[in-house]
């Protein structure tokens, strides 16, 4: 009997799925407010509904190839999708040449596509790492300023639970990882789901609690919040939260990609299954503008949990 | 692989170790903004170590920043500002500043009496007084933060410190006028409620004698109810440590200068600015449109007691 190594371990996995959605976090315009992040609770709830099946599989499957590809396709719509997202960042940041931070991001991405497989997921680790001592920092300056009483403010508009589908639509990847390693894969989304309900929520509070009574401001809340805490003075930081923001895009972009075209850098690429993800792509991308994030990530994670229990001989 | 790291590596030299020229760009430590009606601004800008002020009369206050640096002929950052002066009524170009990414929310603000001359407050070492104040308990610590979200909030009424004849005080404002400003007892209850002071000392007289009492730190908790005519009881349950002094005469103090606070902004104007509509909806009060609300802040009845 021959052993295998495994692609990815749990943690590896965990980390690079939770670095997804804390790339999303810091240039996104999450609202800090207590409704929110009781969203936030209640969209990872379901999620870990939605998941239950990767949960209790045991044994290695094989996703339907239609099915594949369209999670191909997702793939390639996450990796542009969070690129865009990141120069939104550089911008609001007022950050030195955001064109050409772009473009050297990019040649790190495709250098990162091109590398094997577990390079992504193990350098995932040493990131998550580095965010976690980050945000450990957070509380620790902006303790004193925090007031309790700014949980029960108002909102300014009705906080919508579509945003935060969209926003951890790598849900939709998981299954495909389940396929080959269903044990790895089960403990990476179980810590993708605590660090969705506890992790981000309590930051979203924290936020809240620093913010007061200011909930219109325009630009991303997440400099607001370095804004009050009391270790930044300045609004526009672009030290180590900047840096942290773009590395975390960076390694997104770059397992979206992997997941996209990633298995055929070492086969010969068949024209076919990548103009059939592409397709994909673009529909989705049409989708996603036309109609809302949310509800195309409903239906990517239904047809595949609808399609993923056929047996092997049936997809083969 | 090589060649790639290697075109990689300089692109990286050449793309990221340009800095910003600093010639075209200075960073601004005061900025005063002087509004006249609603439409007619005049913004005021002096820089780190430079003693001159540079000027502009822009017709809006959407168009400061090509007016300020028209007039001066570089680019400037006011990330880092030390003193926001504001003097007349309006206070529209502060949310506009904010909303710009001009200034950061914590950014200290002061209004001026019009009487003042901008220029010769702002030469002033200003902004190390006003610090001394907030640490010394005179003022609470108020940033454009904490003014836009106060004026952005039910009853539309914020605090701001307010400078005149060489006097802190703290004024009350909802955006288009001064409506008050606060006594000094008021000051401080503002102050003991943020808890965010170094020291916080003051004087009570006992039996002809005068005592002086330091405080360690000051928690406080809202408790609110409402009786059987809706009527909001607004109970300030006040724990202070102290360092020294009597504490019957610590807890006379606190209690005048809370009344003092309460009386001026909600009795009078149906103000909060100290969160309690937050503290309401806590304690389970379904908090009313906002006329409805400041009419019942003004006939609460506020209860301190002293732990």
């Amino acid at each position: 009997m021959t052993r295998t190594t495994p692609e990815f371990s749990a943690s590896e996995l965990s980390a690079v799925l939770i670095l997804c959605r804390l790339a999303r976090f810091f240039c996104c315009e999450t609202p800090y407010s207590t409704q929110y992040a009781a969203h936030m609770l209640l969209t990872g709830i379901l999620q870990a509904i939605l998941l239950i099946p990767v949960f209790l599989r045991k044994t290695p499957y094989a996703v339907p190839k239609l099915t594949m590809r369209i999670l191909e396709g997702f793939s390639l719509v996450l990796a542009a999708d969070t690129a865009a997202d990141c120069y939104r960042l550089l911008t609001a940041a007022d950050a030195p040449s955001p064109v050409l931070t772009m473009l050297l991001l990019f040649a790190a991405v495709f250098y990162a596509v091109s590398l094997p497989r577990p390079a992504i997921f193990r350098a995932s680790v040493f990131l998550l790492a580095a965010a976690i001592l980050a945000f450990a920092l957070l509380p620790l300056g902006g303790l004193s300023s925090a007031r309790i009483l700014s949980l029960w403010t108002s909102p300014p508009a009705p906080q919508g639970l579509l945003s935060e589908w969209t926003e951890s639509a790598e849900l939709a990847l998981i299954p495909m990882f389940a396929a080959a390693q269903p044990a790895a894969s089960k403990k990476a989304a179980a810590s993708w789901i605590g660090a969705r309900c506890i992790a981000l929520p309590a930051i979203v509070l924290f936020g809240t609690m620093q913010c007061g009574r200011l909930r219109t401001f325009h630009g991303n809340p997440f400099l607001l919040l370095l804004a009050r805490v009391p270790l930044s003075d300045a609004l526009r930081t672009d030290g180590l939260w900047l840096m942290l923001a773009v590395a975390c895009a960076l390694l997104a972009c770059g397992f979206f990609l992997q997941s996209f075209c990633g298995c055929r850098l070492r086969a010969p690429i068949r024209r076919r299954t990548i103009g059939v993800s592409l397709l994909f792509a673009l529909t989705i991308l049409f989708i996603i503008y036309n109609v809302n994030g949310g509800i195309l990530a409903c239906a990517a994670i239904a047809l595949t949990i609808l399609q993923w229990y056929r047996p092997k001989e049936a997809s083969a | 692989m090589k060649r790639f790291l290697a075109v990689s590596a300089i692109l990286c030299t050449i793309f990221l170790s340009g800095c910003t020229d600093i010639r075209h760009r200075k960073y601004a430590d005061v900025l005063a903004i002087r509004t006249a009606d609603s439409d007619t601004v005049s913004a005021m800008l002096r820089c780190d170590n430079d003693k001159d002020w540079i000027s502009a009369s822009p017709d809006t206050a959407l168009l400061f920043q090509p007016a300020l640096e028209t007039a001066g002929g570089i680019q400037f950052s006011t990330g880092h500002l030390s003193l926001l002066i504001l003097q007349g009524d309006s206070l529209s170009p502060v949310q506009q500043l904010l909303r710009d990414g001009w200034v950061a929310p914590n950014c200290p603000l002061l209004l001026c009496d019009p009487s003042e001359d901008i220029r010769s407050v702002g030469d002033e070492k200003l902004s190390d007084q006003q610090k001394a104040a907030v640490e010394n308990g005179l003022l609470p610590e108020i940033g454009v933060g904490e003014l836009v979200g106060n004026l952005e909030s039910r009853t539309g009424m914020a605090l701001l410190h307010y400078h005149s004849n060489n006097h802190f005080s703290l004024a009350l404002h909802n955006g288009t006028t001064l409506l008050a400003v606060l006594s000094n007892d008021a000051c401080r209850g503002a102050a003991l409620l943020t808890d965010r002071w170094g020291d916080f000392g003051f004087s009570e007289i006992s039996g002809g004698l005068t005592e002086t009492i330091l405080l360690d730190s000051c928690r406080i908790r809202f408790r609110i109810q409402q009786d059987s005519e809706n009527r909001l009881i607004i109970r300030t349950i006040v724990r202070l440590s102290l360092r020294t002094g009597d504490p019957a005469l610590a807890a006379q103090g606190a209690t005048r200068m809370l009344q003092a606070f309460f009386r001026e902004t909600a009795t009078d104007f149906g103000a909060d600015v100290c969160y309690l509509e937050e503290a309401a909806r806590r304690c389970g009060i379904t908090v009313p449109s906002a006329q409805q609300w400041r009419e019942m802040l003004r006939n609460a009845a506020f209860e301190i007691l002293i732990e």
